[in-house]
């Protein structure tokens, strides 16, 4: 790492031909933190979910009414699902080597990333039709 | 670079090991709203009102206290740093971890409050 080298550091995404592995790795990056974030709400709703009964279908109440806690929701399930699924993708080949070769990571994460859409779009249909 | 726990396999085994917790005990909460659906307060309360339930919930929240204290780590390992920053990078390296220490311990603590 001491001797100079010449490779370029600021790569532009944009015009690189990313695999479906590198999009995944950084959509998993982006799931991840805003999980991070979202979680601070999570608790917030778990602390009035279990604080009274009247205060639990307040917080249903206002899951069904108010957009924006709403979409939040929805964001932090969807989330959980990409990041779950594409960290066990990761898991896989950290420790059983499958999917390791740009073929077979490439039709896994494929695979997880038709599954997680699907089931986004189930809990947008549950969630907002 | 040390990382979190002193090397980098410590931390690779770490994130892994929490992240199948996490991964173990949102399949359990899916499952269980699932099969109790629609849930009513008493079921969702008599839950967490279970023991074994509280202690599963602390290892979770364990769990995603290290798991996120890592991963919030190596991404400021690699974007806030003084090759993409310049001499800022160190410092607002330091902020965020600040600010990202500031979150896992209050809704850890804040969570083991709730639960227990």
């Amino acid at each position: 790492m001491k001797e100079k080298d010449n490779r370029p550091v600021y790569l532009n995404l944009l015009a690189i031909d990313l695999p479906i592995i590198g999009i995944s790795s950084i959509l998993h990056r982006v799931s991840g933190f805003a999980l991070f974030l979202i979680f601070i709400i999570a608790v917030w709703m778990l602390d009035r979910s279990l604080s009274s009964e009247e205060e639990f279908l307040n917080l249903l109440e206002d899951l069904n009414s108010l957009v924006l806690l709403k979409v939040i929701f929805y964001l932090f399930l969807v989330g959980i699902v990409y990041h779950s699924l594409i960290g066990v993708k990761k898991i896989i080949s950290d420790f059983f080597g499958i999917g390791e070769d740009l073929r077979s990571g490439s039709f896994i994460s494929w695979i997880y990333n038709v599954i997680s859409l699907l089931v986004s779009i189930l809990l947008f249909i549950k969630f907002f039709i | 670079m040390k990382g979190i726990f002193g090397s980098g396999t410590k931390d690779f085994l770490a994130v892994r090991i929490t992240a199948l917790i996490l991964l173990v005990y949102c399949i359990y909460l899916t499952f269980f709203v699932f099969h109790n659906a629609p849930i009513s307060f008493d079921v969702w309360e008599g839950l967490f009102q279970n023991v074994f339930m509280k202690i599963f919930t602390t290892l979770f929240l364990l769990s995603f206290s290290v798991h996120t204290w890592v991963g919030t780590w190596a991404i400021g390992s690699d974007y806030l740093t003084i090759a993409r920053m310049g001499s800022l990078g160190p410092i607002v390296n330091k902020l965020y971890r600040t600010l990202c220490a500031l979150i896992v311990g209050c809704v850890t603590l804040w969570s083991l409050i709730i639960i227990w």
